[in-house]
């Protein structure tokens, strides 16, 4: 059977089959339809719109579009935004969003379709004053510099622009959006999921089997429409992509348990659970994937154990830190059951991914889909990249592919299409995740300011503030405002503006430095505050800030925006350079290894804060470039005498002198600002005065160092091996580069 | 305590099987090695009143399939088949 891939957007769609919307979804709460019409009339109000040639802009967009209207402005056409107000029935002020606010809005947390602009699926129409209408190829893709086509080429519709629109707009009347290109669908794809969706013939007929389970056409018909999905579908999807990972030993090898499992664990503990695995070593798996069902809503939670994380998808909800904590539990008596040991958390993270396609908030019907596309994409170690637009075709696919029992329609061909080797069009979608991204986090970064630092410092407000931080915006915010300007004015400007990856490679590493010391300083007080943020979490004040900024995250989710940011660049660049042409990849891996030393060097410079007992100013040693934890023999260079016993010290390369420490652990309630751990200065060697040997006499995988104006060597093995190389290449680039930096000084 | 009904047959080797559901309502089920899980589940489903559609049948986490039989699972006595309802979710 050959199935033909329509959709060129969605490449994760691409070569299985794509049905046209069918069927008109309307969410429980019709107020976003009744806006549409609203804006419908309006532009129609302020247009003169019967004199004019116009699409049929029907209530059922699937993309997301950003509409200008006339001269008077830009407004987004999903939840009608424009300049924060509802566009309401008979006022005529609307729309006096200028572009760049319609793109910022469609990148924050108030438009409901926010993900598309991940995806990249926003247009934007532009309606001339003659009648000519013109719309975008995409806005993420050519950076917001709208290359604007004819709209009968993007659309693939011939003379339709033609016709007027029609007065059958009744508010909430299903139809489907004409402005995509029609589709063709499989007849025989199609014919399939009508007939699992077949109302009048037996519901209770079997359609397929596998897995343990059989699959009725009730269970089937769970994915129609609007309908919640049931554990069957749920467990033999997840059951398809364990299968998809059997046969294909390139994917991550993954196991799915079943949707009963959590809430036997979380009522009933372990022991309910434990025979479940008598036939599977969960820990011979890189991935497991954990279907939650609670409280009549899907989750996934996947335990990572090739990269050691557990992560919670949840397309509705932002905070459910129990899941997350039930899990570590689970692997803690797994582990101790299955291995006799205790498992070691060391470098775990546990994490509930905010940057995640999700439901709108009217959307209370999707969250199964959600559970089993999220599964899908990260068994493939793909970030997911659908929507909530996508949701009715998806459901249709889901249907075909459990028929199927097969999650590809064409082997051979989809696994091409989804393995990480492949066309350009990655590429342009790495490139755009790093401009969508970037305009969204510069929303979120706005989003801080205006609803949590301008309160904070408003004279009016200074008394309902917690009396210890009245005046102390610093201890809570850090430099954010000049991450903010820094990022709206300059990285992403220039990034929007480059035309190539190789030119945004550039833009970040041509403001490399300033990225450096903007982090450096929002890192430290980032870390060092988050004890005062914690206490002040619950203040009246701050819930009172969330709830008329209308978040769902609270403020602290926000102030780690930047600190996610900074982590993003490398993995973002390490996407892209999987996928792209040769001749660019150097350049591209350059960039990313200097973000990645860049995030090094913040980590370092973070540690270098809580050195004690150095006498002079840590500031004049220059910059921070290694730090390794290793152990330290001394012997005296003049008598060649024997080595002294080891000992353990954190040793830091500055620009200017290697810094011997050993860590410590405070008493606790010795002084309220000591630091759980830190560094006691023991001595350093100025780089002026240092000498090295890359091989030490006394074993293999030790250097040495000494201070030429003194007697004493100091042999180093480092604790982690990989970290010795670091040293060595550090210590050869030393003989050069104190050069420059005395030059500086 | 429910008396099984397949065990009123013959005096032969019997499996006691006990069948909880998630409000831990237990019914003991006595069988033989080669009763098909088809049987099991009816009985189960017509004694609870439920439509055996709406029901799944767990035994250490895996569904049971009709033609399971205690011996092809290597059910011992006392063990545990767990019953849970249909979940949904939106």
């Amino acid at each position: 059977m050959t199935v033909k891939g329509v959709d060129h957007q969605d490449h994760k769609l691409s070569k299985l089959p794509r049905f046209p919307e069918c069927c008109s979804r309307t969410y429980s709460d019709s107020s976003h339809l009744t806006a549409v019409s609203c804006i419908t009339k309006a532009f129609k109000e302020s247009i003169n719109v019967n004199s004019m040639p116009l699409p049929k802009l029907k209530t059922k967009l699937k993309k997301a579009f950003i509409l200008k209207i006339g001269n008077v402005g830009y407004s987004c056409m999903h939840c009608h935004e424009s300049n924060g107000c509802l566009i309401k029935r008979n006022n005529k002020k609307h729309a006096e969003m200028d572009l760049n606010e319609a793109a910022r809005h469609l990148a924050s947390n108030t438009c409901k379709y926010r993900s598309n602009v991940r995806t990249g699926n926003v247009y934007i129409f532009e309606i001339e004053a003659d009648g000519t209408v013109m719309a975008s190829a995409g806005f993420v893709k050519n950076g917001g510099l709208f290359d604007y086509e004819q709209f009968d080429e993007i659309t693939g519709q011939n003379n339709k622009t033609n016709e007027k629109i029609k007065e059958d707009e009744k508010e909430g009347a299903p139809s489907s959006s004409t402005l995509l290109a029609p589709v063709t669908v499989p007849d025989t794809a199609n014919r399939l999921v009508e007939n699992a969706w077949n109302p009048k013939l037996p519901q209770e007929e079997q359609l397929v089997e596998g897995f343990n389970m059989e699959i009725l056409r009730k269970d089937l018909r769970k994915l129609e429409g609007l309908r919640w999905l049931n554990d069957n579908i749920i467990n033999f999807y997840l059951q398809l992509i364990c299968h998809r990972s059997l046969q294909n030993p390139e994917y991550p090898k993954t196991f799915a348990l079943n949707t009963y499992f959590y809430g036997n664990l979380t009522e009933k503990g372990y022991a309910s659970v434990r025979r479940w695995t008598k036939k599977t070593d969960l820990f011979s798996y890189d991935l497991i994937l954990v279907p939650v069902h609670k409280l009549d809503h899907w989750s996934l939670a996947v335990v990572d154990l090739a990269k050691k994380k557990i992560d919670l998808f949840d397309s509705k909800y932002d905070r459910d830190m129990e899941v997350l904590r039930t899990l570590k539990e689970y692997i803690v008596e797994e582990y101790e059951h299955k291995k006799m040991k205790q498992f070691d958390f060391t470098a775990w993270e546990f994490r509930q991914i905010t940057e995640r396609p999700r439901q709108s908030d009217d959307n209370n019907s999707d969250c199964g889909v959600f559970l089993c596309q999220y599964a899908q994409c990260i068994s493939l170690r793909k970030t997911p990249l659908f929507s909530e637009e996508d949701m009715p075709n998806l459901r249709k696919l889901m249907v075909y592919q459990i028929l199927k029992k097969n999650l590809c329609s064409e082997e051979s061909t989809l696994a091409g299409a989804l393995s990480p080797r492949r066309d350009t069009r990655e590429v342009t979608n790495a490139y755009d995740e790093m401009i969508a991204t970037e305009i969204s986090y510069v929303a979120d970064l706005k989003e801080v300011i205006i609803h949590y630092l301008e309160p904070f410092e408003a004279v009016e407000n200074q008394n309902s503030l917690p009396e210890a931080l009245r005046g102390k915006p610093d201890c809570l915010f850090g430099n954010i405002r000049e991450l903010y300007k820094f990022h709206h004015r300059v990285v992403l400007e220039d990034l929007v503006a480059a035309r190539s990856t190789a030119e945004m490679c550039r833009v970040l590493m041509q403001h490399r430095n300033q990225i450096y010391i903007t982090y450096r300083t929002y890192c430290q007080i980032h870390g060092s505050n988050q004890k005062v943020r914690d206490s002040v979490k619950s203040h009246p004040f701050f819930k009172d800030c969330q709830r008329k900024a209308n978040h769902n995250m609270d403020m602290s989710s926000y102030l780690l925006k930047p600190i996610q940011r900074i982590m993003k660049y490398q993995l973002l660049l390490g996407n892209i350079m999987d996928d792209c042409p040769a001749d660019v990849r150097d350049e591209i891996a350059m960039t990313r290894d200097s973000m990645v030393e860049l995030l090094n060097q913040i980590d370092a410079s973070m540690q270098q804060l809580h050195i004690s007992g150095y006498n002079g100013d840590l500031k004049s040693l220059g910059l921070l470039r290694l730090q390794t934890e290793c152990d330290v023999y001394t012997y005296n260079r003049n008598k060649k005498a024997e080595l002294s016993r080891a000992q353990k010290r954190f040793i830091f390369f500055f620009d200017g002198a290697v810094m011997f420490c050993k860590k410590r652990v405070s008493n606790p309630g010795t002084g309220l600002n000591s630091e759980p751990e830190y560094f006691e200065h023991k001595f350093c060697i100025p780089m002026t005065s240092l000498g090295h040997e890359v091989a030490s006499r006394t074993g293999e995988g030790r250097f040495e160092v000494w201070d030429k104006a003194k007697t004493d060597a100091y042999v180093i093995e480092t604790i982690d091996p990989s970290a010795r190389t670091k040293w060595i290449q550090r210590l050869g680039k030393s003989d050069t580069s104190q050069d420059t930096w005395l030059d500086q000084k | 305590m429910a008396a099984p009904a397949e065990a009123e047959a013959e005096a032969q080797e019997f499996i006691k099987i006990k069948v909880v559901s998630q409000d831990s309502n237990e019914v003991i089920f006595r069988v033989k090695p080669g009763t098909s899980m088809a049987k099991l589940k009816n009985s189960y489903a017509s004694r609870t009143g439920a439509a055996v559609g709406t029901l799944r049948f767990l035994f250490d986490g895996t569904r049971l399939k009709d033609e399971d039989t205690p011996k092809s699972l290597e059910m011992e006595d006392d063990d545990v088949i767990e019953v849970y309802q249909e979940q949904l979710g939106g």
